[in-house]
């Protein structure tokens, strides 16, 4: 059985899938490969919004979640702690 | 009577140069360690290996203060080996403090390593760290005693992180084992030092190996977050 993804797993997830979109990513897009609830998604966008960690821009109608480069640096912060993790076998 | 000091004379100095780089290596996995653990606190492990490396390095710094400081007590050099006053050596309460901090903040320190892995009860981590204790400050061979402890907690780790590296074939934990097993192979030459002086600097060479190994590891740990993240 797959284990419960912590918090910041989700945070993890959620950056990644951004990075991999760097124009940027709807909400509901971010929310099925985030794999999250729609309370969920709003509860971590603002979190991560007020870390500066993504940013909400508009295109025409649509609004996109952005990753900011402050967002890219602690996903790589996030790789660096699962490799010590994975390293020093927890 | 003179006191023995097992190393040659053109290799003293650089013993303490050695400890103060294992100390740095030591600080900067545990400083990040913590960082870590702030970010992610509901993995208490990053906490404890915070714990555990930054008393070895506070033990690595202890060594470094105590070898500068017996530099002052150095009274003659014969046949490779440095003999020291001891009416001045021991006349220094620090000297005895420190020393045997050094020593018990070590064997503890591997000891709380080791607990990370195994999650001992409460009770058995009273009555290890007792056992410890007093096998550092009430032994009469406290020399042999605290080298042997040491070398059989690091093959303890040594032995676990084999055991994990079977499962997961990574390569920071492969490095880790270098760094822990060159740390017990220094701790077994520690105990034959009275053999040759020369056994003393490979010691505190393959030590310094050690650390160099651990603090791959770690850098490892960066260059993947490196590799993985690009922008």
């Amino acid at each position: 059985m797959e284990r419960k993804r912590s918090r910041i797993d989700i945070i993890s997830d959620i950056l990644g899938t951004l990075l991999a979109k760097p124009a940027g990513l709807k909400p509901t897009h971010l929310m099925y490969k985030g794999n999250l609830s729609h309370g969920q998604m709003q509860q971590y966008l603002k979190e991560l919004t007020e870390k500066g960690f993504v940013s909400r821009t508009r295109k025409g109608t649509q609004e996109l979640i952005v990753i900011t480069d402050e967002g890219a640096k602690f996903k790589r912060k996030i790789e660096e702690m699962k490799a010590f993790e994975q390293g020093f076998a927890f | 009577m003179l006191e023995l000091i097992y190393s040659p004379a053109w290799f003293y100095g650089k013993d303490t140069l050695i400890d103060l780089i294992s100390a740095g290596v030591l600080l900067l996995i545990a400083a990040f360690s913590y960082r870590y653990y702030l970010v992610k606190p509901e993995q208490r492990n990053y906490l404890h290996l915070a714990f555990a490396f930054g008393l070895m390095a506070a033990a690595f710094g202890a060594k470094a203060v105590v070898h500068g400081f017996m530099n002052r007590f150095i009274t003659t050099a014969q046949e490779g080996v440095l003999l020291v006053a001891p009416e001045q050596f021991h006349a220094s309460p620090n000297y005895y403090a420190l020393f045997l901090l050094y020593r018990f903040l070590l064997v503890f320190a591997l000891y709380w390593l080791y607990t990370i892995y195994q999650s001992p009860s409460r009770m058995n981590l009273l009555l290890i760290t007792y056992l410890l204790f007093i096998s550092t400050f009430f032994t009469k061979d406290s020399y042999l005693v605290f080298h042997l402890t040491a070398f059989v907690l690091t093959f303890l780790i040594t032995a676990t992180y084999v055991y994990r590296y079977r499962e997961t074939r990574n390569p920071v934990t492969l490095l880790i084992i270098v760094g822990f097993g060159l740390l017990m192979l220094s701790r077994l030459l520690f105990i034959f030092v009275g053999v040759s002086p020369l056994l003393y600097v490979l010691a505190e060479v393959v030590q310094l190996a050690a650390f160099i190994g651990l603090l791959a590891s770690f850098v490892r740990t960066f260059y993947h977050g490196k590799k993985t993240i690009t922008y």
